[in-house]
């Protein structure tokens, strides 16, 4: 947004179109947007496409307003497949709509496949790190360290969780989504493969999975209920397993599915009704 | 009833029809349900109890790439009100919320297919210059499909179900509870494999046994935990040389 003195062959350029600028009040109405329909129109064949598109919608048509070939070009690259976490994901438009900007300003070194494969290079990393962060520490933690206290009747431990985690994912988007516009391709790429961030996410994941540890330990419950009865004495076998190592099968349980989806891919319906018919069948049989 | 019916509905679509995302998230878990189904049906408390105890079936729910392994709204919108009209004991509220639970997540892929029909309207329109028109196909219409998928299993259920989930509740064998019970004890390991799955470092396992077996041993309190983890990464920081691959978060 910053009007910069232009030098006599860029301004040649822009006045094919003059008032084509992207303002800070364009960029809040595309991430209200963008938050706002995210997963809605999620489809399996294209994921978030449209809501990426409805995000970009507006700015698109003010920006290639007297192109109609390049604005129909550019709907039909922003209805292709997308998707990424939502918050994290918000430095992708930050970036599309900055590039998009600079090539209706006839910047013709911006191509298409540029734009393309900087969406599609930046979702799947951001898709990863966001989750990381957003889904195992910043809403799983205070859940871990709240819902104990709702469980006694706190009315307000039941929100605070909930509170944390909308101040930060909308914080944290908004300012990517700036961030993005204002750093252009180069400085993003560049600060997604510095050894800050890096950093970053190494002790973010090692945070992430110490405390998936405690929470497995303390919800998983594989409990055996069954005993071996002989004339003078009662074999109990949850004893003997706790000898052995405490709570083993609940470790086994979910590093055993852990490796299932690693190795057979994501089967989670199928993990969730195996494991109803396991519980069913060992509790009928008066194992569990 | 017909009115406590359509706000359990509603309060559904809400959580789960996914409009302002980051809000309904927060909205779908089952402790923050409870406190509003129990406000549809004037006992906030047993509401609260009721939901929390859900809730902690679903501690570990991640949603990776927007795949529930399982519908916590849904779960808690069928189990809370009728264990509120019922006046269930929460574990029996925790049995019933596990099969929906898993019906929810067939929802999901029903919305999902629907979906694909909007994704590929949308080429039309844009070949047409219609862009005013496939705004309304990017938002406000797959919104108003999610109210029909989403609104109308809940009221029906809450409205006609209540005498329904009551006999059903009786006629299930004991066994088959305690199963659904103990299976609802079980699932929360999907929820943290699959965030085990998602962090995405195989060379981090230890750290998640060091905090499972620290727990079991010790069961500190989960800020504890928390402390603890940040101690272990910033000393393992420390040893960590920065030639690892480029992309392994990917």
């Amino acid at each position: 947004m910053s009007e910069e003195v232009m030098t006599p062959e860029t301004s040649q350029k822009v006045t094919k179109a003059p008032t084509k600028k992207v303002t800070k009040r364009d960029l809040f109405w595309a991430w209200l947007k963008w938050t706002t329909a995210v997963e809605v129109p999620v489809s399996f064949d294209r994921m978030q496409a449209l809501a990426f598109s409805f995000s970009l919608n507006k700015i698109l048509r003010k920006v290639y307003k007297d192109q109609p070939e390049e604005l129909e070009a550019a709907m039909a690259r922003h209805v292709q497949m997308f998707n990424t976490n939502c918050d994290w994901g918000s430095i992708i438009h930050g970036i599309t709509i900055s590039l998009e900007e600079q090539r209706a300003m006839g910047n013709e070194e911006v191509t298409p496949e540029i734009i393309n494969s900087l969406k599609i290079g930046l979702m799947g990393p951001l898709a990863g790190i966001g989750d990381s962060v957003d889904q195992g520490i910043v809403a799983t933690i205070p859940l871990a360290i709240f819902v104990p206290m709702a469980l006694k009747g706190s009315i307000l431990a039941a929100f605070i969780p909930g509170l944390i985690y909308i101040a930060w994912s909308y914080g944290w988007s908004w300012f990517l989504f700036n961030k993005g516009y204002s750093l252009g391709k180069s400085s993003v790429l560049s600060i997604l493969h510095s050894g800050a961030i890096k950093k970053v996410i190494d002790i973010a994941s090692i945070v992430g999975l110490y405390m998936i540890g405690c929470l497995s330990a303390a919800y998983v419950k594989f409990p055996i209920a069954l005993q071996f009865k002989n004339s003078n004495s009662t074999v109990n076998v949850q004893k003997i397993l706790d000898g052995m190592l405490p709570d083993l099968l609940p470790f086994a349980l979910v590093l055993g599915m852990y490796f299932f989806i690693v190795k057979k891919g994501p089967h989670y319906l199928g993990i969730i009704i195996a494991t109803m018919v396991l519980a069913i069948a060992l509790t009928f049989l008066g194992i569990m | 009833m017909l009115f406590k019916a359509f706000l359990v509905g509603i309060i559904y679509w809400l959580s789960m029809g996914r409009t302002a995302y980051f809000v309904s998230f927060a909205f779908r878990k089952p402790v923050v349900l409870g406190v509003f189904i129990g406000l549809v049906f004037g006992d906030v408390q047993k509401g609260l109890l009721y939901g929390a105890t859900i809730q902690l079936l679903y501690m570990g729910g991640i949603e990776a790439g927007g795949n529930i392994p399982s519908d916590q709204g849904l779960a808690a919108c069928i189990a809370i009100p009728a264990a509120l009209m019922s006046n269930l004991n929460p574990s029996a509220a925790v049995a019933l919320a596990v099969p929906f639970g898993v019906l929810g997540v067939m929802l999901n892929n029903v919305r999902r297919t629907f979906n694909s029909f909007y994704t590929t309207y949308s080429d039309k329109l844009v070949k047409e210059h219609k862009y005013r028109t496939l705004s309304y196909f990017s938002f406000l219409i797959p919104w108003a499909t999610n109210f029909v998928l989403y609104f109308t299993p809940v009221f029906v259920a809450t409205y006609f179900g209540s005498g329904l989930v009551k006999a059903f509740i009786n006629a299930i064998p004991t066994w088959a509870m305690d199963g659904l019970a103990n299976a609802g004890n079980m699932l929360p390991a999907l929820g943290f494999a699959l965030t085990l799955v998602v962090m995405g470092k195989k060379q981090y396992i230890p750290f998640f046994a060091l905090g499972f077996y620290m727990y079991a041993v010790m069961g500190f309190s989960m800020l504890t935990g928390a402390v603890f983890a940040v101690c272990f990464a910033m000393i393992s920081s420390l040893f960590k040389q920065h030639d690892d691959d480029e992309e392994d978060y990917a």
